[in-house]
């Protein structure tokens, strides 16, 4: 047995006595919001162009916090990795954005919205965190309409919705299958304004690899252009991290090839806490893998399913052709297991009903992992220009890749990894536990509880970014004085020999695996051991491989070039030692909560019909943990008490 | 299903921006059809490190066609010979066994070469700072519905809004225009109530950004349009037109 | 000179594109007083009749004129400028160049536009030296000008495409001439923001043979006057 084994036992993780507070305002839930903007303190006009505010990403999130905060005034720099802040992966989402317009008179309300995202995360979110978010959700769809957003309409001109998974109202607003493309293009857009008003200093080509603390609070980041090599350091009054998720510890996933935790996990490294890293959503509706040189996966929206029907064949000796196998040879099996909800189930719940059936043995093709997502029905119903008007893009897109056209034969589907509920732990305010350090968006934890509704990751991330953060860090400005910094500060100077110190290590191991090959063996040890369905043993038997892989990437590495120009490989290789290290925490956070809930499917832990069974006594709790240099992290807890919900459990049927 | 080619590659390759740079060859053997076109370099680029030589830089991320992070030229043609397709996207399947493919980055003054493959476009945001937003602080937006917008005026805004800032349109054009990227956003807010507003500011700061940039002007080739991944229409130059004329008789 | 250099590059497509159609114009207008030469008897007697009718004018026969060269040396100034412009916007060249093909409207003829205009345009030099400026012979009609003398251009004509050479360099310079109309028309309409489905269709599609059918047309004469010699 090793050491880590060892180590593992529950009465080793190390829980601090201290419980965390999450600093939620008193009051009935639909004031506490309205009440915190009347009572906070502000910041005078004059004042705000004397902040200097560094915001990381530019995605969803952090576009449109750098947007809104240097309208209010503020100095905002802001950093991205790619050549345009338009690039970041928010442009991928596809199917939509909730809000509780109720514009449909289908029974939706602020209420509504958020008792479906709560049930939907099953009950491991803070209460009023999503009360706010679905209160605030309205006024997201009104500010991207004035942005010129072009979404969906009706042909009186007014907009139209569409419905998704979790919910029985239709109140997703969608801008054909590209709406992350054109919110995230709003964003950048009023973004540009502000860059044009030399309001936003705009960093492109460069990436966050250090934080800085001077007198317990975020003062400055450490930066390393990727174009030259350079390591620079900016100073400012807070930080506002918006790097988004880490589904990329898996290798393959829908996640784009630069999307890494290396931001957020410097910043865990520096003392924020990691909360609840092993909420990783998986989407039911991907383009299976097609073979070992596959790179990423490309995810099918969820609004496909509106119209398209999951089935697989009866027997699995059922080897025709899909045109060949008539009705009664099909099970339509979400529809039959969850006649309620049918085809649009959340995704945890669809996901794993894949999984079993593909377990079964009556999954498709030479791997046996994927099933049917049928558009026939709706296109005799519809028409197919009807449905070429909803789904056009995405059914190019589907042939582009697998060379099949799903106007004549079923598409092929099965989960991917997606987004990652967990992230850095936050307060009420968006603020991490460390000072001015604010995180928004996928990076942050905060919403979503244990799963994420569909149109829900585009409603958070604008959320925080337009109409939380500038609420939030006023009040945190207005409440601290500091104290102007430098960035000759001792701090900084440590934090960038480190940085080039690490560089250098990792291009001088000369040994012979690829960071693609590591890359791609911590992946599938995730996806297997980490993955939709975990066990006690799965789990251990990870936290012992990892480990592995880990001495494997820091005695064998292979990495060409060097560290002073644009070098992808070694960029690849720092976030690659960091998903190391937290998919060993997100194996060690899968352990510790010995409950399912939401994505989180221990499979010891279910009911007799295969639903998660949570433990509301025991882990109705946000893990959250703190990392210790050369230990086992220590594990704080913030008790999630429903005050206004009652945790029951969830059912689609 | 796991058919395979054979491949000759004559692949651009240049420090920086400083350096002057020059064709290397490659072969590449029993490429699976199935992967794409940057599957093929990965492979590509697997091999090299382990034969110790540096990896060809290509940039990329969404690996979905939406980003707009990838592109280069094949054999001449922006993304590839595959119409509306990046070339994240574009599959070995459409290329023969035994094909010489050079690849080049895009190229035009605007767009630096920082290495190998790998553009920056960041002339591109200069252009949206030059005008491409609608005027609006964050919560001074009325109800979504008081604005009514026609089911066929908001399509074609969004035909518009569609572009993904590859620069394929400047690779492509024989002038290194980049006058479907401008007037695509042009058109898109002039095609909306809430962007008509500014559109006589809008038009005539943003076309001379785009000078200002170093970008050639347009001369009708059309070329832009049959690479774009989107399929943008150069009916938004003529809008674009059509609006500085406007701008200016007014 | 510095405003014109800072006038937009889509303002300069703009004025290019509105000398272009009325050179085009010209070129029609220009054609049809061609017919004359095959009209009349003795031969070139409607011919020599048009050319004094032009002359009579006068003055405003010379506004006319300096107007055209005007518009000549406008569409020549702004098109060379905007190439030198264009061809600074790509500094390192593509090894291999392509035609995408699809909706792409780049030609052989879109790509050399420079190169056939600077043709074209010593072309008119020559042409208006060989003829407007060249030997001033006269000749007498009894119907014509009161039977006073007019200038005997038809005569002109008969001269000069009895050579081979200038036969074939007006074949050359008619053929690239073709080339530059077959993109310049429907090109035209695009720059000045006139683009409609249908209309560009059409308008694309008979851009080549407009421009083929004007050269071919002015192209009968030096192979006609060649031809009965």
């Amino acid at each position: 047995m090793s050491i880590l084994k060892a180590a593992l036992p529950e009465k080793d993780i190390v829980t601090h006595v201290t419980k965390l507070d999450g600093k939620t305002p008193g009051g009935d839930l639909h004031d506490k919001w309205s009440k915190y903007k009347s009572e906070m303190k502000l910041v005078n006009p004059a004042n705000k162009r004397k902040y200097n505010i560094l915001v990381v990403g530019t995605g969803l999130a952090g576009g449109s916090a750098s947007a809104t905060l240097a309208e209010l005034g503020y100095n905002v720099k802001t950093f991205c990795i790619q050549d345009t802040p338009r690039r970041a992966h928010s442009i991928a989402a596809q199917g939509g954005i909730n809000a509780a317009k109720n514009y449909q008179n289908d029974g939706d309300s602020v209420q509504r919205l958020f008792m479906d995202t709560i049930k939907g995360g099953d009950y491991r979110a803070r209460e009023a965190n999503v009360y706010r978010l679905a209160e605030v959700s309205t006024n997201i769809i009104d500010q991207c309409v004035a942005q010129g957003v072009p979404f969906a309409r009706d042909y009186g001109g007014l907009l139209t919705n569409r419905s998704f998974g979790g919910a029985q109202v239709s109140r997703t607003f969608y801008a054909r299958g590209q709406t992350g493309q054109q919110l995230l293009l709003g964003a950048y857009s009023s973004m540009m304004r502000q860059v044009a008003k030399k309001q936003i200093e705009l960093y492109t080509n460069k990436e966050m690899l250090d934080l800085i603390i001077i007198d317990g609070k975020a003062r400055g980041i450490v930066v390393r252009d990727l174009k030259t090599g350079k390591i620079e350091t900016h100073t400012g009054e807070a930080v506002v991290l918006c790097s988004g998720g880490y589904g990329n510890v898996f290798f393959l996933s829908t996640n784009g090839k630069n999307s890494n935790a290396t931001a957020a996990w410097r910043c865990h490294k520096k003392g924020a806490f990691m909360a609840n890293p092993c909420f990783t959503q998986i989407h039911p509706t991907c383009i299976p893998a097609s073979g070992e040189y596959q790179s990423k996966l490309t995810l099918m929206s969820e609004s496909l399913r509106n119209d398209g029907r999951v089935w697989v064949p009866k027997s699995e000796d059922d080897k025709r052709p899909s045109d060949e196998i008539p009705d009664s040879d099909r099970d339509y099996f979400l529809e039959r297991m969850y006649p309620a909800y049918g085809n649009l189930v959340p995704r945890d719940v669809g996901s794993r009903a894949i999984k079993r059936v593909c377990d079964e043995g009556r999954g498709l093709g030479a791997t046996g992992r994927a099933v049917y997502l049928d558009f026939a029905s709706a296109i005799d119903r519809l028409g197919k220009k009807n449905i070429s008007d909803k789904y056009g893009n995405l059914f190019d897109m589907y042939e582009t890749i697998t060379g099949e056209s799903p106007y004549n034969m079923p598409m092929r589907i099965y989960p991917a990894i997606h987004y990652t509920m967990g992230g850095l732990w936050v307060d009420y305010d968006c603020m991490s536990n460390i000072p001015g350090l604010f995180v928004l968006g996928e990076a942050n934890f905060s919403d979503h509880g244990a799963n994420r509704l569909g149109a829900s990751a585009l409603m958070q991330g604008l959320a925080d970014g337009y109409f939380v953060i500038p609420y939030t860090i006023g009040n945190y400005l207005a409440n601290n004085s500091m104290d102007a910094v430098s960035d000759t500060a001792e701090e900084f100077k440590e934090s960038v020999d480190e940085v080039k110190k690490k560089n250098d290590s990792l291009l001088k191991i000369n040994g012979s695996s690829t960071v693609l090959e590591l890359h791609r063996e911590l992946g599938a040890v995730m996806w297997d051991l980490v993955g939709m369905a975990r066990t006690k043993e799965s789990l251990a038997d990870a936290l012992e491989k990892i480990p592995q892989i880990k001495d494997k990437f820091w005695n064998d590495l292979n990495l060409m070039g060097g560290g002073d120009n644009l070098n992808k490989s070694l960029e690849n290789a720092a976030r690659l030692a960091d998903f190391l290290e937290l998919g060993e925490l997100m194996a060690m956070d899968a352990y510790d909560r010995e409950e399912s809930c939401g994505a989180h499917f221990r499979e010891e832990y279910q009911t007799s019909e295969g639903e998660p069974l949570r433990n509301d006594e025991k882990f109705a709790y946000v893990s959250a943990w703190e990392y210790v240099p050369n230990s086992t992290s220590i594990l704080h807890k913030e008790d999630l008490d429903y005050e206004f919900v009652e945790m029951t459990q969830r059912n689609y049927k | 299903m796991s058919k395979s080619i054979n491949l000759k590659l004559q692949v651009w390759r240049q420090e920086n921006e400083e350096t002057s740079g020059d064709f290397h060859y490659y072969s590449m053997n029993e490429v699976p059809v199935d992967i794409s076109f940057l599957e093929m370099l990965d492979i590509l680029n697997e091999n090299l490190t382990k034969e110790g030589v540096e990896p060809v830089s290509f940039d990329s991320d969404c690996r979905e066609g939406i980003c707009g992070t990838c592109g280069f030229v094949i054999n001449g043609i922006a993304h590839g010979p595959q119409a509306k397709t990046t070339v994240c996207q574009l599959h070995m399947r459409h290329f023969n066994d035994g094909d010489t493919l050079v690849i080049e980055p895009f190229r035009a003054t605007p767009f630096k070469i920082v290495r190998d493959l790998v553009v920056d476009r960041g002339s591109f945001d200069k252009i949206i700072q030059a005008g491409g937003y609608v005027s609006i602080n964050t919560g001074n937006g009325p109800d979504a519905n008081s604005i009514l917008i026609g089911k066929d005026d908001a399509e074609e805004a969004f035909d518009s809004a569609a572009c993904i800032g590859c620069g394929a349109c400047v690779a492509s054009c024989p002038n290194a225009s980049a006058a479907l990227f401008t007037s695509a956003k042009i058109s898109h807010l002039l095609q909306l109530p809430q962007g008509k507003v500014e559109e006589r500011a809008r038009v005539k700061s943003m076309v001379d950004k785009m000078d200002e940039e170093g970008f050639g002007a347009c001369s009708n080739h059309g070329e832009c349009e049959a690479v774009c991944p989107k399929g943008i229409s150069i009916k938004n130059i003529a809008n674009m037109r059509r609006s500085l004329i406007k701008s200016i008789v007014k | 000179m510095t405003s014109f250099i800072k006038v937009s590059s889509v303002l300069k497509k703009i004025i290019i594109a509105v000398t272009g159609i009325s050179l085009f114009l010209f070129l029609i207008v220009h054609l049809l007083g061609n017919i004359t030469i095959f009209t009349g008897s003795p031969p070139g007697r409607d011919f020599n009749a048009y050319a004094h009718f032009l002359e009579s004018f006068g003055i405003l026969f010379t506004i006319a004129e300096l107007g055209l060269l005007g518009f000549f040396g406008l569409h020549i100034i702004t098109a060379l400028y905007t190439n030198l412009v264009n061809f600074k916007s790509r500094k390192s060249r593509y090894a291999v160049s392509s035609f995408a093909g699809g909706k792409s409207k780049k030609t052989v003829a879109s790509t050399s536009m420079v190169i056939t205009g600077v043709v074209v345009m010593a072309f008119l030099i020559w042409h208006v030296l060989q003829f407007r400026l060249g030997p001033y012979y006269e000749t007498i009609y009894s119907s014509v000008n009161n039977g006073e003398p007019v200038r005997d251009l038809y005569r002109l004509i008969t001269e000069e495409f009895s050579s081979i050479w200038v036969v074939l360099g007006y074949t050359i310079s008619l053929t690239l001439l073709s080339l530059h109309l077959g993109h310049g028309f429907w090109s035209s309409f695009q720059s000045l923001g006139i683009y409609g489905k249908t209309f560009t269709r059409i308008t694309y599609s008979v851009s080549y043979l407009l421009g083929l059918i004007i050269s071919l047309g002015f192209l009968v004469i030096p192979l006609y006057i060649f031809w009965i010699n």
